[in-house]
């Protein structure tokens, strides 16, 4: 693999994350200060906080942060908040009620952000199975919700959605 | 006599005559000369030592065997239709072999012979090497002659590893039918023991008949004793029934488990089995047959299999113990009652096996016409563009509808059959109900009066038993009737999977297969000539000889074998002749898997598997790291379109997942290729299809990924071969021109001619 590659990667232990007066966040690496315009996962899914892209007001990225455990405190909970803000997923806890009509289900559930009802269309390509238990549903609007393990769901529940897994 | 002293090799009838008339003429080879004769007379006699060689000239519809002649001269031989041309491709072959002709002159020949004749189209029918049936596809099997019964011992072979279970339904079969059949005698029982009306008893009723009316009316019908005993009877067969009715719930519950369990079982092993071929069968193989026929031998094939195995047997044994069992209950309780009940049973196996055969046709019928009608749905839908702009909408609506009505008028035959069918089979089926009602209720009246007696005497218990019986007799034997439909399909089907299974492996290894070590990726061709299935050499005695790291580009017309060429060197076939080495070795002696291992490819079209990218990118190598996949995306200039979608490397791609463009689905195969860092980079038209820009991203991403491999790229834009090291110029599957660009700009041959005409265009399209 070529250099020029390797560069764009930044080490954790020599790097952190502020946020400046007005809330922006600031990435310090090689003794430079650099504005952030967003923090996104390149695995948000299987590995949200392994290798992150730390990117300009443009998008453009400025590299890559690998081990975003080696932080220190501070860095992680900003890295944290905006890992949240790029890629917002509650989790469900209990599902209330699933309700199909019209090839359109209805979610009414508790997540950890809150009771929502939300609706699924095309379950076979919004319900994503990823691994053995977890599910990443994704609603109508584009929103994501998360089963962290559908086995810890109450019974009812477990119930309630075997059809749509 | 013809071939005076002379012995007698091979004799060939042809089937069409100079002139162009069918007819015979007969080809005699002989050890010293060949001849042809028509009608007795001498057509040709050549000798064998005046032929040079011997060729099969295919025209559309005929051919002819020509030989030439060592003084230049050509003979036409024979004229025969294209049924022959096998047969007489056999014996231009022996001659030419008897002759010691050199396969180079050969070649030669027939190279020329090719440019006169025409273009050999693809075989569309092939025949069954043994019987010569027509069959549709070079894999089918030949029905006329293969022989069902083993088919059917192989496919209960596949139960073996079942045999418990198949044994434990078998038995559950047996005991269900008995226990099914079981009711029939119970129903006598009752009548005549426990419910038998006083008087219904012969001497009683002859007294009755005799007069005493008010004897029977002032004394009761039946003592306390007799009504208890008969109560108690009664209870006992109620109790019975109850028993037979829980045994047959319970043993179905059983036997339908049992059954399913086994079914599934053997299709999820038919089909495993036939899986694991498939990925090991080679690329030839999927060639030569069509994606939706090898899709079929996988679901469709093994559903019937499991079908017949679990169902239809089972259904056989059932059928065929009740229906025997049934006939010897009723022979042996009253023979000539039986004899009458059955009598119309030949008719209806007439009648059945006549409609069996109509229906066959009719429902033929009824299935093509719906395969056409969603075949015009298909089609429509795929080219509604072109539909649409041609404003042909009205069209396409007439149509449909033409082959909807079509599809409505063979329902409506296939509904009148069936319409006649059933109820005439009713008809003379009750004829046998009619017959027992009326003879056996005579009888059982003149049992009573007494006209009957001994061993005639049949009680109305057992004229009921008849019509139960009667009642369960016909269904088996209609079930029966249509086995053979069913059999005759799922051996056919098997037969199939069978054959799949049975395809050998063109590529694979041998013993002597080594495992690679160290690649320096050192590609040598050496004298390489290669055919598809004994067609027309694509690639004509072609030698290149690739050094480590070397970027070769190959450049031609479409059809020119480029292809051909790179599918030689990744071994997806062998060559017909010659060899293809990786460092001093034939690859024929390298473990394919070892060998692939080596290669990256990057085709035209990138295909991506249903999953995420992450997964596809590291599909060459699946225990790559977050970091190495992110860093061979990089390389392609994938990262950042990658990370611009929503789940990032863990978007889902294909059908289910998000779409992507031809551009960002090569890049990201230009990963795969990158991580799985190759000693051997096959590049097949990597950059058509996508726009400029793109391509320069894709140009720049491959520029980074050929540094220090050996590389073989095809292009059709030249302009994406500026970096390789030579150029090699093919035409229908010669080299005709290699060196630099420069070298060959110079030469101002095929090549620079392809470059100036690029160049116009390319200026054409900036101006």
């Amino acid at each position: 693999m070529t250099q020029e590659a390797e560069e764009n990667f930044l080490n954790a232990a020599q790097t952190s994350l502020r946020r400046d007066e007005s809330g922006n966040v600031v990435l310090v690496a090689d003794g430079r200060d650099r504005r952030v315009g967003s923090i996104v996962s390149a695995f948000p899914l299987t590995h949200p906080k392994r290798l992150v892209s730390v990117r300009d007001d443009d998008g453009k990225e400025i590299g890559i942060l690998e081990e975003s455990d080696t932080l220190d405190p501070d860095s992680k909970r900003v890295l944290q908040e905006e890992l949240d803000r790029s890629y917002f997923m509650p989790r469900i806890g209990d599902i209330r009620k699933i309700d199909e009509t019209l090839n359109v289900v209805e979610w009414e559930v508790h997540t950890n952000k809150g009771p929502r009802v939300f609706q699924v269309r095309n379950v076979n390509q919004n319900v994503r199975r990823i691994g053995q238990r977890r599910f990443v549903i994704k609603d109508v609007d584009g929103n994501r919700y998360e089963i962290r393990d559908w086995t810890n769901l109450k019974p009812q529940a477990q119930k309630l959605i075997q059809g749509y897994l | 006599m013809l071939a005076g002293g002379d012995r007698i090799e091979a004799i060939v009838d042809s089937d069409l005559l100079f002139v162009g008339r069918y007819g015979h003429n007969r080809l005699v080879l002989c050890a010293q000369k060949i001849l042809v004769v028509e009608d007795g007379v001498i057509l040709r006699n050549v000798r064998m030592s005046d032929i040079a060689s011997a060729h099969c000239k295919d025209f559309v519809g005929n051919g002819v065997l020509e030989l030439r002649l060592n003084d230049g001269r050509r003979v036409e031989l024979i004229r025969y239709s294209k049924t022959m041309s096998e047969k007489f491709g056999e014996i231009a072959d022996r001659v030419n072999k008897s002759l010691a002709v050199s396969e180079e002159e050969l070649e030669a020949r027939e190279d020329e012979i090719s440019k006169v004749s025409r273009p050999k189209e693809d075989k569309s029918t092939y025949r069954c090497p043994n019987c010569g049936h027509p069959l549709a596809n070079a894999s089918d099997v030949c029905p006329k002659c293969t022989s069902k019964r083993q088919v059917m011992m192989r496919l209960m072979s596949l139960m073996s590893g079942h045999w418990r279970l198949a044994v434990v339904g078998l038995v559950l079969s047996i005991v269900l039918t008995a226990v099914n059949l079981a009711p029939g005698l119970l129903v006598r029982e009752l009548v005549d023991k426990a419910l038998r009306p006083m008087g219904a008893n012969g001497q009683e009723a002859a007294a009755l008949a005799a007069g005493a009316p008010q004897d029977v009316q002032s004394r009761p019908l039946m003592d306390q004793q007799e009504f208890r005993s008969r109560q108690q009877y009664l209870y006992v067969l109620v109790g019975i029934f109850m028993a037979l009715v829980l045994a047959r719930t319970v043993l179905g519950h059983f036997r339908i488990r049992i059954m399913g369990a086994l079914g599934e079982k053997l299709v999820v092993e038919l089909r495993s089995k036939l899986y694991r071929t498939l990925q090991r069968l080679s690329l030839s193989y999927y060639d030569r047959e069509h994606t939706g026929r090898i899709m079929a031998r996988v679901l469709t094939d093994t559903r019937v299999v499991q079908g017949f195995v679990v169902q239809a047997v089972q259904q056989m044994i059932i059928d065929i113990l009740t229906v025997i069992g049934i006939a010897a209950i009723l022979f042996s309780i009253n023979w000539r009652l039986a004899a009458v009940a059955l009598f119309p049973i030949p008719a209806v196996v007439l009648i059945m096996r006549y409609f069996s055969r109509r229906f066959q046709g009719v429902f033929r019928a009824v299935r093509r016409k719906y395969a056409t009608l969603s075949a015009s749905v298909s089609e429509t839908i795929s080219g509604m563009r072109v539909v649409k702009s041609f404003a042909q909408e009205e069209r396409e609506i007439d149509g449909f509808n033409a082959k909807n009505v079509d599809c409505y008028n063979a329902h409506i035959t296939a509904v009148q059959a069936r319409s006649k069918f059933g109820p005439m089979v009713g008809l003379i089926m009750s004829l046998g109900v009619l017959a027992v009602w009326l003879i056996g209720g005579r009888q059982v009246l003149e049992s009573s009066t007494g006209a009957l007696t001994g061993e005639r005497i049949l009680t109305l218990g057992t004229l009921l038993l008849f019509l139960t019986y009667m009642n369960n007799f016909y269904a088996p034997v209609q079930q029966l009737m249509n086995l053979t439909e069913v059999f005759q399909q799922s051996a056919t089907a098997a037969e199939r999977i069978f054959n799949v299974m049975d395809t050998p492996v063109e590529v694979g290894d041998h013993d002597g297969s080594t495992e690679l070590a160290d690649v320096s990726g050192r590609v040598e061709i050496q004298n390489v000539s290669f055919a598809y299935n004994h067609g027309e050499r694509i690639l004509k005695n072609i030698n290149i000889d690739i050094q480590p790291g070397e970027m070769i580009g190959l450049v031609g017309q479409t059809g020119s074998g480029k292809s051909t060429l790179v599918s030689l060197v990744c071994r997806f076939y062998d060559p017909t002749k010659g060899r293809v080495c990786l460092d001093n070795t034939d690859l024929t002696d390298i473990k394919t898997k070892s060998l692939r291992s080596r290669i990256g490819m990057v085709l035209q079209d990138s295909f991506l598997f249903a999953g995420t990218i992450r997964e596809n990118i590291a599909y060459s190598r699946p225990g790559a790291t977050e970091r190495e996949i992110i860093r061979a995306a990089q390389a392609a200039n994938a990262h950042d379109f990658i990370m611009n979608l929503p789940d990032g490397y863990d978007s889902e791609v294909g059908e289910r997942g998000v779409m992507l463009s031809g551009g960002e689905k090569q890049r990201i195969s230009i990963a795969r290729a990158i991580l799985k860092d190759p000693a051997i980079l096959i590049l097949d038209e990597a950059t058509s299809a996508v726009d400029t820009a793109t391509e320069a991203m894709i140009q720049d991403a491959m520029d980074r990924l050929v540094r220090g491999r050996t590389t073989i790229a095809i292009a059709h834009r030249l302009s994406t071969l500026r970096n390789a090291d030579r150029l090699i110029v093919l035409d229908q599957g010669e080299i005709i021109e290699q060196g630099t660009h420069d070298e060959l700009m110079q030469r101002d041959g095929v090549y620079a001619k392809l470059c100036k005409i690029q160049a116009k265009f390319a200026t054409a399209i900036v101006d």
